[in-house]
């Protein structure tokens, strides 16, 4: 076989015509996009209701002093969440030809980031841990008897080991982008 | 210049075929290729919104294609995967049925996707595009590698592709 003969068995192998009509690449992208829109749209919902929650109790009333700062420390906890949602958003942008691997890189970068553990993953802690801590240890202070208090103890361990839990998940996330960043790197530096 | 939708349906039209062909070389399970042909397509649909007519529709359409193929081999790097081993390094492959007698057409096929397959992205890309019988010019406006060096890259992919696939020549013979 020569040269040319390897080029037209390439050429003339069997295809399964493969088409996609305009109408249905529209569609297949709004789908897209609309899943992506439904995950951010989801996010600021359980935001709304936990500042909803929060905020309707205070309005109500019945909170002691711990419960009531408790109760304030988490709606900045999650306001702060939904802003960094806000800011995390996917964005669909319009793509090149040369761009292509340029926007998966700045996707994932995006996403290793938003899991590293820097400045802001730290902040994210800070402003989210303290606030149910500090309104189940108010909690706790109004109903000491039994069994309410035990429940509240078990919830604030498993609080405190779910906020744990999100270090080493969040340090296997950021790696894990990392890593196909790299290998990014290495394809277009091959280039 | 024509609507996003006119050039998609050009390219789709046009290069329908070669993007199958693209698409089979860079992933081997049905399913998933067809998921990156429609990818393909979808991001061939988007880009055009960008293209102002400044390369061919072939040039557009070879680089955006080849770019998402090759976020698909960073996205789905599998572990324990054989490495990708670059043009120089091919006299180390070892291609299911090199050691064969039989050299029908689907199996010399089979044997040419493989070795596509284990090929570094970029090289993966020189060889797609020299099979698809884009020139040297071509090839080095897409892919962005200097001529020199694509021309480099060509003469050694003519020289792989004599020594493992004229095998079934001399067979003939």
């Amino acid at each position: 076989m020569k040269n040319d003969d390897v080029v037209a068995l390439w050429q003339t192998q069997s295809s399964d015509g493969f088409r996609m009509r305009t109408e249905d690449v529209r569609k297949r992208i709004e789908t897209l996009n609309r899943k992506l829109r439904r995950r951010t749209i989801d996010g600021y919902l359980v935001c709304a209701t936990l500042i909803g929650v929060f905020a309707g109790w205070m309005f109500v009333g019945g909170m002691n002093t711990l419960q009531t700062v408790g109760a304030v420390l988490t709606i900045i906890g999650v306001s702060y969440l939904a802003w960094q949602i806000r800011a995390n958003r996917f964005r669909s942008l319009p793509i090149d030809a040369s761009g292509t691997l340029q926007h998966l890189r700045n996707e994932l970068v995006r996403q290793r980031d938003f899991h590293h553990l820097g400045s802001r993953f730290w902040w994210r802690i800070l402003l989210f841990v303290p606030g149910p801590l500090v309104f189940s240890a108010g909690f706790a202070q109004a109903h000491p008897e039994e069994p309410t208090f035990t429940f509240i103890r078990i919830e604030t361990i498993s609080f405190i080991v779910l906020a744990l839990a999100t270090i080493p998940v969040n340090l296997w996330m950021a790696r894990r982008y990392q890593k196909q960043i790299d290998a990014l790197a290495r394809l277009q530096e091959e280039a | 210049m024509a609507s996003q939708d006119a050039l998609y349906e050009e390219a789709a039209s046009v290069f329908g075929a070669a993007l199958e062909r693209l698409a089979g070389s860079y992933e081997f399970d049905r399913d998933k290729c067809r998921d990156l042909l429609q990818d393909i397509h979808l991001a061939i649909w988007r880009s055009f919104e960008g293209f102002a007519g400044n390369c061919s529709l072939r040039t557009w359409v070879y680089r955006v294609a080849h770019n998402v193929a090759a976020s698909h081999v960073v996205r789905h790097q599998r572990a324990g995967k054989r490495p990708l081993v670059s043009l120089d390094d091919v006299d180390d492959l070892t291609v299911a049925g090199d050691s064969g007698d039989a050299f029908d057409r689907q199996q010399s096929l089979e044997r040419l996707r493989e070795f596509i397959q284990q090929l570094k992205p970029i090289e993966r890309q020189v060889i797609l595009l020299y099979l698809e019988g884009t020139d040297a010019a071509g090839i080095a406006e897409i892919t962005g590698i200097s001529a020199g060096n694509v021309a480099t890259k060509i003469h050694r992919i003519k020289k792989i592709l004599a020594g493992r696939f004229g095998k079934g020549e001399r067979n003939e013979e």
